[in-house]
């Protein structure tokens, strides 16, 4: 409790004392409880398991099919207009499978992308307590396709949500996605297929990285991932940078930029090498990638990180400033002595005249 | 003469920007079966239909569809069930122009002000901190709770963005079920792309899974030193959109 009150009252002092706004209202608004609605699957018959609680389907070529999803808002007064979209499943890049639209472009070793083959996203309006299906019509390639295609029907609530009234505020929007996965054979087991697209340092999110881009070629998704990132110098045993990733997974064909941290500034200018060990699925790839860092690229990642040089001026500045100050005043105390001394002089001289 | 050349072109641009897009069109609609230019395949339908009770013959008997799959409706239900505000108060300006961290408020400290007070009571539950799935459905794949938050935080009277700030979360869940189940809640540096934050396999999750976000070490934003002129009036919002997935 001590605590909690020091700290409040620390930040309500700072903020006082750099004149941010007077303590208002540390107070809530925005939507009461949470999502007001949910969605569920309407199993068509070639579902393979009904209890899965997402659809995974047996197709075939040039087959039209349908699913469908229970919409229902759970809302006793409010109305509300729930957008539902097909979409594509991609990978993140925490080393995830994402169930919700990206804006990331399919992998090159996609043949099909699951929003292709399905029919238009669509708003509906939901009155309280309504609840709607909304069937989706897809058609299957003519020529079938390879493995498995991953994504879902993915539901966002669009409705209006009040704005958090606090000086730093988050307001909730709320989504729900049921997984879908298309096969033509589901018994076939497929082994997932990586590779090790550039290596190359950038900043994300002002955040200093060594980028590696990891695809996962093959048309089958996978869990249990594990990967271990080292960064050494060429020629030296010693490891600079290190990630791991724990439990990780894959949609298939899919691609992800792992991201190794390099600290607070952009990695020094040099020669590297990247060890890069991934297990999944009793199966282990181990990459080496030798990269070189330049000292263009150094420059353009701490620019975008923000570690300016202008710190330096600012403070050489400041330095040169106290300086001068330091040297007016001892030139000042210096004169104010002479001019005493000589003005003692002076009245000594007359004295002695007299 | 160069007038005419000039016409000519432009007309022939014009033209071309007019017909562009009726192109793209056609082509995916005669694709028929094939993707075609088109993110969606055009030459299938989506239906909306009153009610849960949805059979595909209903549909087949208005002539908009040739399929005749029939659906069955799995009972029971899957949903986020509450959500608590993230209220992060009032940020140092020297967090801001510095960097640094700001932890979540402890959502019981007194405000003072009747008229939020007003507000708070009217949104109970959010003030709570709570987070909480409830599962009901008796399937055999668990769930997946995922959170996006928009890096930029705006202010409404104008003033300059604050950008790349992300959030952590940290909780320990409790389940109605199981009760000596501990789901884990846990994200960090969450951006623009969905990251999962607590994940329930086949055997856990099961009823109600809730976390309290009420510690300051619950949740908070990691906030990059800040290049705007920030005016001390301002107040910054973002949004954080929560996804209950289901998937393989």
């Amino acid at each position: 409790m001590k605590i909690k009150t020091y700290f409040y009252a620390v930040i309500v002092a700072l903020a006082g004392f750099l004149g941010l706004a007077a303590p208002q209202a540390v107070q809530a608004a925005g939507t009461p409880t949470g999502a007001q609605f949910y969605i569920a699957p309407a199993y068509p018959d070639n579902q393979t398991d009904k209890s899965l609680g997402y659809f995974d389907l047996k197709v075939a070529p040039g087959q039209t099919g349908k699913l469908g999803v229970v919409v229902q808002n759970t809302s006793k007064t409010d109305s509300r207009t729930i957008q539902v979209t097909p979409i594509a499943a991609t990978t993140n890049n925490a080393g995830q499978i994402n169930y919700t639209p990206s804006k990331k472009k399919a992998d090159k070793s996609a043949q099909y992308r699951l929003n292709q083959l399905f029919s238009k996203p669509v708003a509906i309006h939901l009155e309280p307590e309504e609840s709607k299906t909304v069937s989706f019509e897809y058609i299957i390639p003519k020529d079938g396709f390879k493995g498995q295609i991953l994504g879902s029907i993915y539901a966002f609530d669009q409705t209006s949500q009040a704005k958090s009234k606090t000086q730093f505020g988050l307001s909730n929007e709320f989504a729900m996605a049921l997984g879908v996965s298309l096969n033509q054979n589901p018994d076939e087991k497929l082994i997932p297929d990586l590779k090790l697209n550039k290596v190359a340092p950038d900043a994300v999110n002002r955040i200093p990285y060594i980028i590696a881009n990891v695809a996962n070629v093959a048309p089958t998704m996978f869990r249990g991932m594990t990967v271990n990132a080292d960064v050494t110098r060429q020629g030296n045993a010693k490891r600079v940078y290190h990630k791991t990733i724990n439990d990780g997974s894959m949609a298939p064909n899919s691609n992800f930029d792992l991201q190794i941290p390099t600290g607070k500034n952009a990695i020094e200018p040099g020669k590297y090498h990247l060890k890069l060990v991934i297990h999944a699925v009793d199966k282990t790839w181990t990459f080496n990638r030798n990269f070189t860092v330049t000292d263009t690229q150094n420059k353009a990642i701490n620019k975008k990180v923000g570690t300016k040089k202008t710190n330096n001026w600012t403070l050489w500045i400041i330095v040169i400033v106290i300086l001068l100050l330091v040297i007016n005043g001892i030139l000042l105390a210096y004169y104010l002595r002479r001019r005493k001394q000589q003005s003692k002089h002076a009245k000594g001289h007359a004295r002695r005249r007299h | 003469m160069k007038h005419t050349k000039i016409g000519l072109i432009l007309t022939g641009l014009l033209a071309g920007l007019l017909i562009a897009p009726g192109v793209a069109n056609a082509a995916a609609t005669e694709g028929g079966t094939g993707p075609g230019d088109a993110t969606y395949n055009l030459s299938a339908n989506t239906a909306v239909t009153s009610g849960g009770n949805y059979f595909a013959a209903t549909t087949a008997e208005t002539g908009s569809a040739k399929s005749t799959a029939q659906f069955t409706i799995k009972a029971g239900t899957l949903q986020l069930f509450a959500v608590p505000d993230l209220n992060f108060g009032q940020v140092p300006m020297s967090t801001l122009l510095n960097g640094g961290t700001q932890q979540l408020q402890d959502s019981n400290v007194a405000t003072g002000d009747t008229a939020s007070s007003k507000d708070r009571e009217a949104f109970d539950g959010n003030n709570k901190g709570l987070l909480a799935i409830k599962d009901m459905r008796g399937a055999t794949t668990g769930w997946k709770l995922s959170a996006a938050m928009n890096p930029t935080f705006k202010d409404q009277k104008g003033a300059p963005d604050l950008t790349n700030i992300a959030l952590n979360l940290k909780a320990t869940g409790k389940n109605s079920v199981n009760t000596t189940e501990a789901l884990p809640l846990a994200g960090t540096n969450i951006g623009a792309t969905a990251t999962n934050v607590a994940t329930a396999t086949g055997t856990t999750g099961k009823g109600d899974t809730t976390w309290n976000l009420t510690d300051p070490t619950n949740a908070n934003l990691t906030i990059p030193k800040q290049a705007a002129n920030i005016p001390s009036t301002a107040t910054y919002q973002s949004t954080i959109t929560w996804t209950l997935a289901v998937g393989a």
